[in-house]
């Protein structure tokens, strides 16, 4: 784990209700932490000028959307994001998927779902129910995109949007 | 407890928040690419750290190069540069030259950023140090300072002013003007000092400049007359002397007091003090002086120190004939070498008469004869050896002219003949037999015309007289040679002449006494005959026959060596014998040709045949002899002479078969019936003595004939030899009593 990665993650605050989406008041109380994680985290990135994602969700906050960007040789690469919080949650990780690049990298599961490291899986459950979805995208998304998106421009397989 | 009213609060928080406004950082990237796209653009121009953190302006680098040297004390190598300011090497390289390009104050080389600090500080050590020592080398500087010699001079030595020192740059020597002086003041020292010629190099050393100062200095001290002396040869030489004036008065009055003191004057001495030529010498002590001096080798000295050692060895030739100079003048106690005694010699030589020189020894003509005279009896041998040699060549040549199948007894009744006929042609007229011998003895050379003494002989005998020095041998040997050969030769004819006269009375002797030994043979010849008339035939015949094969044979070579006059017939071969009979004079061969054949004849008169031969050789035309046949009482005297040999024989015969032998024979002499028989007869005889023999005796003699009988059958057998011994033995006692 790069010391930007570190960094990153040690300034979102961890949740610590153990509730899925069918726990229904500790699903509340799991959302607000969530939701006070993501703002936590977005505001760093905010200062320190390294903001590359922006997210919503459904009113229950199972299904979120939004959209994230890469920065390469100075151009910016935006993709869509989406991913819907899994029954299991916060024991199993949620599968954030990139629509756009389905099929473009093998790098990838069907629908776009990005494929994560082996280390991933092993400190998601460790760190469950204090990692959540502002800790999947530092620890999950945000290197993904690292290593694909250079590899993908690269290739030419993505060009950025006009 | 959260309610959904928080979450929306919390999800519109999220919104505000994402659609703020974020705070525009550089990021250390962002700064990289900044910087990355100016540099691309060219508006800048920068230098990277190795880290790749800083960048520094080119501009900035100039100024933190020249502080960085600064900070170092003026010198810094780059490297060191490169490190402190953690940039690549090559642009400080090019960075420093583009300093040094645009500044006077900086100089590079060798990797290597100088600046004025460093020359400035340079000038000052520089100067404390010749205050110090008074010199300094640039090697000397460049180690301390470890600098390279170009760099030093352009950054020091080139810029040295007068403000900076008192002195001068020789070469690759800085002399500070004081310390210049104080080496002058040293040289003038040295010099004054001086009192034997001393090379320049040792006074260079000494001084302590270098060849191109040291001149100047002596250079100098001569302009202001301060050099007492003299430079030899040239001062590019290796062997340039400095000559003080004060060793050539030093010279001369140790040279004139020497003369006067010794009257001599050693040319070593001459040398060491560098007076190698006449010309240095009469500098010194007068021409006219010096043509008084006689040159010998090694010395000079006054013509009366010469007269003095003439004088001395010619007073010891006057006493002993010879003298060795270097003895003779040792009382003189000079310092002369051989090659002055050798001058010395040649000049009482030359001057004196019958004086002669050699290695070292004078000597007069005396000498040589005293010399010639101890070596007479050396040479008197050496002519009997000669004349020996002569008489053996002789023969051998004398041999080689006889005619074909020559062997050594010819050859030896040749040479006899030649000796004995001088006695012969002397003694008995015609009885030079053998013309070829004759031919040969007259064609001999003498041979002492060619007999000489040996020059290593003569070296060797005059050593053992002892008459002469060993060291004069040699020419001694040489002027004698040819008297000591003519001596030799003298004697060799004195003595061959001699020998001539002893030869013929030689040969006169000889003869008789062949005539003597003919008529013994002669009177046993008949005894022995008288003595077979007593035995019967056919024992008679055969002794008979046996007595002509024995005696008559040796009367007859008695006969025929009286016929040539040498007693060696018996040594010849029966061929040898015909061709000596045949170069016999006609009166002589014939009688004894029948001679010779009348004892091969087995007839019943072969005895009256020989007689009569033996009547025809001993006429006065033939031999002379006057052989005749003995009387009884003659032939009574003959076999008691004959019986008493045979007693001394058988008293110390040993062998058996002889013993018996001599026995028979012995007794039959004894008996009056002397004769002579081998041992083939000694059977027959045996049983003829039964008559005249005592009976033991007989058996006795019967026994031994047996006994030695089987013996010789039986070799092995050791009884029958030692019953053969003790009846020998028994025998002896009985015949001998």
């Amino acid at each position: 784990m790069d010391e930007t990665t570190k960094s990153s993650l040690k300034a979102i605050p961890l949740c610590k209700t153990k509730a899925g989406p069918r726990d229904g008041d500790l699903w509340m109380e799991r959302l607000k932490e969530e939701y006070e994680a993501i703002i936590a985290a977005v505001q760093n990135n905010k200062t320190s000028d390294r903001d590359w994602f922006k997210l919503e969700a459904n009113e229950r906050g199972t299904k979120w959307f939004g959209k994230c960007w890469y920065f390469h040789n100075m151009v910016k690469y935006e993709f869509d994001v989406e991913f819907d919080i899994p029954i299991t949650y916060p024991v199993t990780a949620p599968e954030i998927a990139l629509p756009e690049l389905d099929g473009k990298t093998a790098k990838m599961y069907r629908g776009g779902k990005i494929c994560l490291s082996e280390h991933f899986k092993p400190l998601w459950a460790r760190n469950t129910p204090k990692f959540g979805i502002a800790h999947a995208f530092a620890l999950g998304l945000g290197p993904w995109m690292a290593v694909e998106i250079p590899d993908l421009i690269e290739k030419g397989i993505i060009q950025p949007k006009a | 407890m959260t309610s959904w009213a928080d979450i929306q609060k919390l999800a519109s928080d999220l919104q505000r928040v994402q659609l703020s406004q974020s705070s525009k950082k550089l990021s250390e990237v962002n700064c990289i690419e900044v910087l990355q796209k100016l540099i691309a653009s060219q508006q800048i121009d920068v230098v990277y750290t190795r880290d790749g953190h800083t960048y520094v302006t080119k501009k900035h680098l100039e100024t933190e190069i020249k502080n960085e040297c600064v900070a170092a004390g003026g010198r810094a190598p780059l490297t060191d540069i490169a490190v402190a300011l953690n940039i690549d090497f090559d642009h400080i390289e090019r960075t420093a030259r583009l300093i040094v390009s645009s500044d006077d104050e900086f100089t590079l080389s060798n990797a290597e950023l100088f600046a004025t600090e460093y020359v400035h500080s340079l000038r000052n050590e520089l100067r404390s140090l010749l205050d110090e020592q008074g010199h300094q080398t640039t090697a000397a500087l460049c180690k301390h300072w470890n600098l390279s010699p170009e760099l030093l001079q352009s950054l020091l030595i080139e810029k040295l002013s007068s403000t900076d020192f008192e002195g001068v740059v020789d070469g690759d020597t800085i002399y500070t003007s004081s310390f210049l002086d104080a080496r002058q003041l040293v040289l003038r020292a040295v010099l004054v000092a001086l009192t034997k010629v001393t090379p320049i190099s040792t006074i260079q050393k000494r001084v302590g400049l270098t060849p191109k100062r040291f001149w100047i200095a002596f250079e100098n001290l001569q302009a202001l007359g301060e050099v007492p002396g003299t430079l030899i040869g040239s001062r590019t030489s290796p062997a340039c002397s400095y000559r003080p004036k004060m060793y050539d008065y030093l010279v001369k009055t140790c040279v004139t007091n020497q003369y006067r003191q010794n009257e001599f004057l050693q040319m070593s001495t001459l040398k060491t003090l560098g007076l190698d030529s006449k010309t240095a010498l009469e500098e010194v002590l007068g021409a006219s002086e010096v043509k008084k001096l006689v040159n010998l080798n090694s010395i000079y000295m006054s013509k009366e120190l010469m007269e003095q050692c003439v004088q001395t060895v010619q007073d010891d030739i006057q006493n002993s004939g010879i003298a060795e100079i270097r003895m003779s003048l040792q009382t003189l106690n000079l310092p002369l070498d051989t090659a002055d005694e050798d001058l010395i010699g040649e000049k009482i030589a030359s001057t004196e008469k019958d004086t002669n020189f050699s290695d070292g020894f004078v000597y007069n003509n005396s000498i040589l004869t005293e010399a010639l005279k101890s070596i007479n009896t050396q040479i008197e041998a050496k002519a009997h050896q000669e004349v020996e040699k002569i008489d053996v060549e002789k023969k051998k040549q004398c041999g080689s002219k006889a005619p074909a199948k020559v062997q050594e007894d010819t050859d030896d009744w040749g040479d006899n003949k030649k000796g004995g006929k001088g006695g012969k042609k002397g003694g008995k007229g015609g009885k030079n037999g053998g013309g070829g011998g004759k031919g040969a003895t007259s064609s001999v050379p003498t041979g002492s015309g060619t007999v000489q003494v040996n020059s290593e002989e003569l070296e060797e005998w005059l050593r053992e007289s002892q008459t002469v020095p060993e060291e004069i041998l040699t020419v001694v040997v040489e002027t004698l040679h040819q008297d000591a050969t003519s001596a030799l030769r003298k004697k060799v004819q004195e003595i061959q002449a001699l020998q001539l006269v002893v030869n013929a009375a030689n040969s006169k002797k000889s003869l008789s006494a062949i005539g003597d030994k003919c008529r013994q043979l002669y009177d046993s010849f008949n005894t022995f005959e008288a003595g077979t008339t007593s035995f019967a035939d056919p024992l008679g015949t055969d002794l008979r026959q046996y007595l002509l094969k024995t005696v008559g044979v040796d009367l007859a070579c008695a006969i025929l060596s009286y016929a040539i006059g040498i007693d060696n017939v018996h040594q010849l071969k029966e061929k040898q014998r015909d061709e000596t009979i045949e170069s016999l004079p006609e009166m002589v061969r014939e009688p004894i040709r029948a001679l010779f054949a009348s004892l091969k004849s087995t007839d019943e008169d072969a005895v009256e045949k020989f007689h009569d031969a033996v009547y025809d050789c001993s006429v006065p035309s033939a031999t002379s002899l006057s052989l005749r046949k003995i009387d009884k009482k003659g032939r009574a005297e003959v076999g008691v002479k004959v019986s008493a040999d045979l007693c001394d024989q058988l008293a110390s015969q040993s062998d058996p078969a002889t013993t018996l032998l001599l026995s028979v024979l012995y007794l039959f002499s004894h008996a009056g019936r002397p004769t002579t028989a081998s041992g083939k007869f000694v059977a027959q005889l045996i049983a003829q003595m039964k008559d005249f023999c005592p009976t033991n005796t007989f058996e006795l003699l019967q026994s031994c004939q047996k006994g030695v009988v089987t013996c010789i059958k039986n070799q092995d057998d050791d009884v029958a030899k030692e019953i053969l011994s003790e009846d020998i033995e028994k025998l002896k006692s009985a015949v001998l009593q």
